[in-house]
């Protein structure tokens, strides 16, 4: 934990800093940890909404209930949505990031401008559904990758980190003899790897946390995705006769568990792109 | 007007040219308005396959949210009614939003269901985005036989705009007998204010919660009533006024405060959902709730679920310091309307008769589809496992509601439901001796009233609420309520309601 | 007869460079603007084609069966209605209490973490730290509710435990405010963290090299290098944060409730209400505009002032 040439004020900040990370992943590990064994816990043991600390009990019971379900669906619509999703942003992503970080770009400022504009100036719901009508592309999958297929967040992000990618590289690529499309391909993109797999990251987690436009624009029930059965589960709300019939606890928290799942999964094999970063500023320390 | 229209043109236009340009997308069958539907309205059309877009729910079509299960039920009603559906299903969660979104786009759906009727159909049908359905209604023999008053709550232009759901509900108190009796609680089906404080106090502080309550705020007009309070805009005497402003409200609004610092309503309501009240009343958490007037047989099953039976007394009112009493003022909770694009409106309502005012219809709405949804064993039907995986409701509660009566379900409830059913029935009759007078809400009369309308809610439910949990007191909650109300005219906008009126 | 003919020449060459430069330019650089085409395409469709949109907020569309042009009525309406000032002051104070203590934290985490000595740790902590980002608002909302509940929530636990009166956190216009950032911080953290740690990798590292023959111990390496090091992706990610702060919709609408109203009712939220739940069509996209052009103003000052002071523009 220490280093040979620390003194003893860097000893105790690393001890406070130890201690102070560790204090923020307990407070945000405290309530996924309640969700991890209610969902694990047997139907007696989550009655009213008893709230557990300490695992009181194991069955896999939740987890069989929604595989045999019909909302398994939903799961594999979600997974499917989100990846081609990701895929497909990153495909438009990239590039005009890379186009945009050329500081030569012609007429750079225009196209900055029009970038710009769409992350302040939305219309609202209503006439994104009218232009989606209008392209036939109502209850497809592809109205759930399509009209939210481009972040202007992620794509201004990406293109920051490509500016600061030091110029005497690029530079001396260019002196080799290298048109753009090798500079993208051997410099730029190696390069930002870390900022790629965040925004992937950033695009996959999107897609699948998308839920009013899934309501927007899917009509049939066997396209939903996994956000529906979740807010479903969570709110049950009332009309007329129909209610919920009790659901337990345990099964609302074994799907919020399936919702984080490919996440979570997916998250330490991404990460090991991005946290390069991390590694800089330790050595040299 | 011109401007305008041009601009939506434009606007087409582009769209128009995009979509011509794009082509990239599928739509999955008949997802168009109706593409080869003919509209002549002659009886021999009833052999003809049309093209209809119904937009309902997810937990209507057999009750169960799977979606195979779901198509099962949609392909039924497309033989049955010789029809080719276009199903449009929500999650019952945001329905509303999702038909806020179709009409307002102009993708008005030829059937569909408004829920919260008595805000929402008079806006419909005065902005012309429902038909009116008199004459086809008319032509029918079942639905000519509806009681005309179903339709007396929402008066358009006096032609009939909706075919109700269900009968109207009533709401009552339901009690734990258990727990009654372990505290000694002694109460009627009408007991008066005072009582009704007297007796749950003996509950509070015992470590059951004596009176859980949702977080909605519509569920005060259970006590308003017993003070003679309505607290929307209303007609008193042929004029209109604002309810919540009568002197009265301050009474109603201290006994509840009083209800709720003694500890008998739940503390923590404002966050409860009704899943989670009805849950806490059935697993013994709870004494007393407050749920529609049918769900005697849901609580008798669901505390058998728990573990922890026990016989459920209903309050069906509460009786105020001057006598008044009453229950929900719900008009019209629940209707099927038919789209202005409709191409089709007979079939249309001939869809809606089906569904809603055939046995055949009704059973597939409510239990589904025999041998999938449920099966029958020795004459005793049971849930199917596949439906109960995804939401299924196995209660025979919805038969007390329907328009007509079944003869003939095709089995036996379980020996526990067979039991409680005559009861059901009883108390549920026996409850709709204490309804109030029925409001649907004004709309479509005046334009200010109608863009402030959903403000006045909000603006009202939250001082409730405040005076309710004491960040206000009673006095002070009415003072703000009058300053909000002077902030957007008020008074103007009863005169203009007023006038209005009179003129149609 | 050559000193007028290079005179008129070069007078021609001026006069036709311009335009000749620029097409001279796109030509060269076909390729990078060719990169762009798709992510533009998207564009147009899916963001400037919808835009048109906006002009209805000039009409009352939706509220009466014909369309009628009413110029600015709705815009004079907005700020005729007290619901709709209480709904504008919320939105302000929840975005400048959500910058103002959400902005520096992930920056400080990710200092913090690329102190740590242990790469696994560093992970491990990234990982946890980012975790609540996977779960949608939703979720969110419900955990909170259960955990800051009076009666079995664990915060409230901690609190009678020291002799206190239990607090309704979700149900106290004191409070909700509060509870709406720090749901925010919970839920975001990890975000902001993981675009701050990714762009580390982007520091010199031969400044490293040079800030230890300078002699600067851990203290000044973090405060001249690295923190100078992402200084512009600072400025950037306030700018974006700041572009969007006023459409905060989806985590007010799942967490309120009546009894706080009055300080968490923000502009989307009122203008779902009183807008696309009303048939106000035209009304609701009012108030998106409405809403646009401040964060317009918002952001281009920011704009402004980082230009001033921190001789970087960030757009």
């Amino acid at each position: 934990m220490f280093r040979t040439q620390d003194d003893l004020s860097r000893r105790i900040f690393v001890i406070c800093n130890f201690l102070m990370l560790t204090l923020v992943s307990v407070i945000v590990l405290l309530p996924l940890w309640n969700i991890m064994i209610t969902s694990v816990a047997q139907d007696k043991d989550v009655l009213a909404g008893a709230y557990l600390l300490v695992p009181k009990s194991f069955t896999l019971k939740a987890y069989t209930r929604i595989f045999n379900s019909g909302y398994i669906k939903s799961f594999y619509n979600s997974i499917g949505v989100g990846v081609i999703g990701t895929i497909f942003s990153m495909a438009i992503t990239i590039p005009m990031a890379f186009s945009l970080a050329q500081k030569n770009l012609v007429a750079r400022k225009f196209f900055m401008g029009f970038v710009v504009i769409t992350l302040m100036f939305d219309a609202g719901m209503i006439p994104l559904y009218v232009v989606v009508k209008n392209l036939h592309l109502i209850n497809t999958y592809a109205s759930l990758v399509l009209p939210v297929a481009m972040s202007s967040f992620n794509l201004i992000v990406m293109k920051n980190f490509m500016t600061s990618i030091p110029e005497s590289l690029i530079e001396s690529a260019r002196l080799d003899g290298c048109n753009d499309a090798r500079i993208l391909i051997s410099i730029v993109l190696p390069v930002s790897i870390p900022i790629i797999a965040a925004i992937t990251l950033f695009y996959f987690v999107n897609y699948w946390n998308k839920y009013f436009e899934v309501v927007m624009f899917i009509n049939d029930n066997k396209k939903q995705t996994i956000q529906i059965l979740l807010r479903t589960l969570i709110f049950e709300p009332d009309s007329a006769v129909s209610g919920g019939e009790g659901v337990y606890n345990n099964t609302k928290m074994a799907v919020m568990m399936m919702g984080m799942l490919p996440v979570m999964v997916l998250y330490p094999f991404i990460q090991k792109y991005f946290v390069s970063g991390l590694m800089l500023g330790s050595i040299k320390g | 007007m011109k401007s305008s229209s041009r601009v939506l043109s434009i606007v087409m236009a582009l769209t128009m040219i995009s979509a011509t340009f794009a082509g990239c997308g599928k739509s999955t069958a008949g997802s168009g308005p109706a593409a080869t539907a003919t509209a002549t309205a002659t009886a021999e059309t009833k052999k003809e396959i049309v093209n209809l877009t119904v937009c309902l729910p997810d937990q209507q079509w057999g009750t169960s949210r799977d979606s195979d299960l779901q198509s099962e039920v949609v392909k039924t009603i497309e033989e049955k009614t010789n029809t080719k559906i276009n199903a449009i299903i929500p999650p019952q969660g945001s329905y509303k939003e999702k038909v806020a979104i179709l009409v307002s786009s102009g993708d008005i759906p030829d059937v569909f269901r408004v829920m919260q009727a008595m805000s929402l159909l008079p806006g419909y049908a005065v902005r012309g985005q429902i038909l009116p359905l008199d004459e086809y209604i008319k032509k029918s023999p079942v639905l000519s036989k509806i009681d005309k008053s179903a339709f007396d709550y929402i008066n358009v232009d006096g032609k009939k705009y909706y075919l109700p759901k269900l009968i109207p509900l009533t709401k009552n108190l339901w009690l734990r007998k258990d727990v009654a009796d372990k505290n000694g609680v002694n109460l009627s089906v009408n007991p008066t204010t005072d009582q009704f404080y007297t007796e749950m106090k003996k509950i509070a502080g015992s470590g059951v919660i004596p009176f859980s309550f949702p977080k909605f705020i519509d569920n005060f007009r259970f006590f308003y009533n017993a003070f003679g309070v309505y607290d929307g805009i209303y007609q008193k005497d042929g004029k209109f006024v604002d309810g919540f402003q009568v002197p009265e409200t301050k009474d109603a609004l201290e006994y509840i405060t009083k209800l709720y610092k003694d500890g008998i309503i739940d503390k923590e309501f404002i966050t409860t959902e009704n899943a989670v009240m009805r849950e806490k009343l059935s697993n013994g958490k709870a004494a007393l709730d407050i749920d529609y007037a049918n769900r005697y047989i849901y609580y008798i099953g669901e505390s058998n679920k728990f573990k922890v039976p026990t016989e459920f007394l209903p309050i069906n009112t509460l009786v105020g310091p001057k006598g008044k009493l009453g229950n929900l003022n719900e008009a019209i909770q629940d209707a099927y309307v038919v789209g202005a694009k409709c191409k089709n409106p007979q079939r249309a309502v001939d869809f809606i008769e089906f569904l809603g005012y055939s046995e055949e219809g009704i059973k597939l709405d409510n239990l589904g589809i025999q041998g999938k949804h449920y099966v029958v064993e020795n004459g005793v039907g049971k849930a199917s496992e596949k439906a109960s995986n995804a939401g299924y409701i196995w209660n025979s509660g919805f038969t007390i509601l329907l328009p007509i009566k079944l003869n003939n379900l095709g089995f036996k409830w379980d020996e526990a439901t067979e039991k409680g059913m005559p009861q059901q029935v009883k108390l549920y009759e026996a409850s709709t001796k204490f309804n109030g007078p029925s409001y649907a809400n004004p709309a479509g009369i005046s334009d200010a009233f109608d863009k402030v309308s959903p403000s006045i809610k909000s603006t009202r439910e939250e001082i409730a609420t405040k005076v309710v949990l004491g960040t206000l007191s009673a006095d002070g909650g009415i003072a703000e309520y009058a300053k909000f109300w002077k902030s957007i005219g008020g008074d103007d906008i009863l005169k203009e309601l007023n006038s209005k009126m009179t003129t149609k | 007869m050559n000193l007028t003919s290079n005179v008129a020449n070069q007078v021609q060459l001026k006069n036709t460079s311009k335009t000749a430069k620029f097409f001279k330019e796109v030509r060269k650089q076909k390729f990078l603007l060719l990169l762009m085409l798709p992510g533009m395409i998207w564009y147009i469709f899916f963001k400037y084609l919808p835009l048109l949109g906006l002009s209805l907020a000039f009409t009352d569309y939706g509220f009466r069966p014909k369309v009628s042009f009413i110029g600015l009525e709705n815009f004079k309406r907005l700020f005729s209605s007290t619901s709709f000032l209480i709904a504008f002051k919320n939105t302000l104070i929840i975005s400048f209490l959500n910058i103002v203590f959400y902005f520096p934290l992930p920056i400080i985490l990710a200092l913090l973490m690329n102190e740590l000595v242990s790469l696994k740790i560093k992970r491990a902590v990234q990982f946890v730290v980012y975790i609540p980002y996977f779960f949608s608002w939703v979720i969110v909302g419900s955990v909170f509710a259960t955990m800051l509940s009076p009666s079995s929530g664990i915060v409230n636990e901690v609190i009678k435990a020291f002799g206190y009166d239990p607090v309704f956190f979700m149900a106290d216009p004191r409070w909700f405010r509060i509870i709406l950032v720090g749901s925010y911080i919970w839920r975001n953290v990890g975000y902001g963290t993981v675009i701050y740690v990714a762009t580390l990798s982007t520091v010199d590292s031969t400044l490293y090299d040079a800030a230890t023959v300078d002699g600067a111990g851990y203290w000044g390496k973090m405060l001249n290098v690295t923190l100078p090091g992402i200084r512009s992706t600072i400025a950037t990610m306030l700018l974006l944060n700041i572009s969007h702060v006023l459409n905060v919709f989806e985590q007010v609408l799942v967490m309120y409730n009546a009894a706080v109203y009055s300080v968490s009712d923000v502009l989307m939220t009122y203008s779902f209400r009183e807008g696309l739940l009303n048939s106000n069509i035209g009304y609701a996209i009012s108030i998106s505009l409405f809403t646009s052009v401040i964060s317009l103003i918002l952001v281009m000052g920011t704009n402004k002032f980082s230009e001033k002071f921190l001789d970087e523009s960030i757009l």
